[in-house]
C-alpha cells in the first residue's frame, strides 16, 4: 500500500471524474434554510407539547369536574396530570432520536457513529422509566377505583370486573412487548458499539 | 477578525475545493435525485454553521470531510428508519448528468453504478474508508478523518483494493 496518490487507478479516475451539478448556496440561502429547519423543529415540538397539554387538561378536568366518578378514579385522573407533565418535560429535555437533521459534527467519523449509537441506546433503555412508568400509578388507581367503587351502567359488577381484568392484561401485554422490543434493540445497539470498540482497539 | 478567521471565507474555500466531492459523497448515500439535492444542501448548511466553531485543531479539509460524512451518515440512518429497503428505478439511475461521448458515458456509467452499489452495500466505517480512498486521500488523512488507527486504515485499504480488483477485474495498484 502506498500513501501517494494513484493517478493511474481507473476506478479512482472514474469516481472523481463523474459529472456533478456544482450546487452552490449563497449566504442568504444558507441562513434561510437554517432558519426554515429551526422553525420545522420548533413546530414539531409545539405539536407534541400541545397534544400532551390537551391530554393533561382532559385528565385534570375529569379529576375536578367528574363528580359521577368515585374519589379513587378521580385521584387517578389527577395523578395523570403530573405524570404527563413529567413525560413532556423529558421529551423536551431529551429530544426525540433522529431529530438532528444535519448531524454536522466535526468529530471523527468513528467517534460520531459511536456517540450516535450510545445516544440511541440510552434513549431506548430509558423509555420504560420516563415514558411508561410515570403514567402507571394513574392507570392503577383508575382501575382500582372502577373495581371497588363503580361499575358501568347496564353491566353487572361481575362483568365489569372481568372487563377490568381483561383491560389490565391487555395493557400489561402491550407494555411487556414494548419493553421486550426495547431490550432487543438495546442489545443490538450494544453489539454495534462493541464492534466499534473492538475495531478501534485492533 | 482576519479574513482567514472569517467563517464565511472558510466555508467558501471549503466549497470551492470540496464542492464536487460533497456531491459525489451524496450520490453514494442517496439514489433519489431530490433527496440527494436536499442532502447536499444539508451538508452545506452544516458546514456553514460548523465553521463558526472551527478551532484549527485539524485542517479545513479534515474538518470538511468529517462534517460531510457525519451529515450523510445521519441522513442514511433516518432514511433506513423511514424506508428500510429503498430500491432505485432505472430512471433514477439514469438521472446522473452524462458526458458528450455516449460510448465513454455508457462504460463509465456502468462502472460508476456498480461502484456506487458496492459502496452502498458496505457498513459505515468501511463505506467511508472506501469513499475517501476513491477521493485519493492518503492513508494518514483517512485515519485522521475517520478516527481509525493508521494500521486499521492500512488493513482496510488492502482489503478494499482486493475487493475492487475482484469485482472489477483489475490488477490493483499495490
Amino acid at each position: 500500500m502506498t500513501d501517494a496518490p494513484s493517478p493511474n487507478d481507473p476506478l479512482k479516475d472514474a469516481w472523481r471524474s463523474q459529472p456533478v451539478e456544482q450546487i452552490q448556496m449563497s449566504t442568504m440561502e444558507l441562513a434561510a434554510a437554517a432558519g426554515r429547519f429551526e422553525r420545522q423543529v420548533h413546530r414539531r415540538n409545539l405539536i407534541e407539547y400541545v397534544a400532551g397539554a390537551v391530554g393533561a387538561l382532559a385528565f385534570g378536568w375529569m379529576a375536578i369536574f367528574g363528580h359521577h366518578a368515585g374519589w379513587i378514579v378521580r385521584a387517578g385522573d389527577a395523578l395523570a396530570v403530573p405524570g404527563m407533565a413529567f413525560i413532556l418535560w423529558q421529551l423536551h429535555r431529551r429530544g426525540s432520536p433522529g431529530r438532528t437533521p444535519t448531524g454536522g459534527s466535526p468529530e471523527t467519523l468513528v467517534a460520531f457513529q459511536r456517540s450516535e449509537l450510545v445516544r440511541q441506546r440510552d434513549a431506548l433503555r430509558a423509555v420504560p422509566v420516563w415514558y411508561i412508568s410515570p403514567i402507571l400509578p394513574s392507570f392503577f388507581l383508575i382501575g382500582l377505583g372502577r373495581w371497588v367503587q363503580e361499575s358501568t351502567p347496564g353491566r353487572s359488577r361481575q362483568e365489569d370486573h372481568v372487563m377490568i381484568i381483561v383491560g389490565g392484561i391487555v395493557i400489561g401485554l402491550v407494555l411487556a412487548v414494548v419493553w421486550l422490543l426495547n431490550a432487543l434493540a438495546v442489545m443490538k445497539l450494544e453489539r454495534q458499539i462493541d464492534q466499534i470498540d473492538r475495531m478501534q482497539r485492533s | 477578525m482576519g479574513q482567514a478567521d472569517d467563517p464565511e471565507k472558510r466555508y467558501d474555500d471549503a466549497v470551492a475545493q470540496y464542492g464536487p466531492a460533497i456531491e459525489r459523497l451524496a450520490r453514494a448515500y442517496e439514489f433519489d435525485a431530490d433527496e440527494r439535492r436536499d442532502l447536499v444542501q444539508d451538508i452545506h448548511i452544516a458546514l456553514w454553521r460548523s465553521f463558526r466553531n472551527f478551532d484549527g485543531r485539524c485542517s479545513i479539509g479534515t474538518w470538511t470531510w468529517r462534517v460531510a460524512h457525519n451529515v450523510a451518515a445521519s441522513h442514511a440512518l433516518r432514511r433506513k428508519r423511514s424506508r428500510p429497503e429503498r430500491l432505485a428505478s432505472l430512471e433514477e439511475l439514469s438521472e446522473a448528468p452524462g458526458t458528450d461521448d455516449p460510448e465513454t458515458d455508457a462504460g463509465q456509467r456502468q462502472v460508476l453504478d456498480r461502484l456506487t452499489a458496492l459502496i452502498q452495500a458496505l457498513k459505515p466505517p468501511d463505506r467511508q474508508v472506501m469513499m475517501l480512498y476513491l477521493e485519493d486521500l492518503p492513508a494518514a488523512e483517512i485515519a485522521e478523518v475517520t478516527g481509525l488507527s493508521p494500521g486499521a486504515v492500512a488493513v482496510k485499504i488492502h482489503r478494499l483494493k482486493a475487493l475492487l480488483a475482484r469485482r472489477f477485474h483489475q490488477g490493483g495498484s499495490e
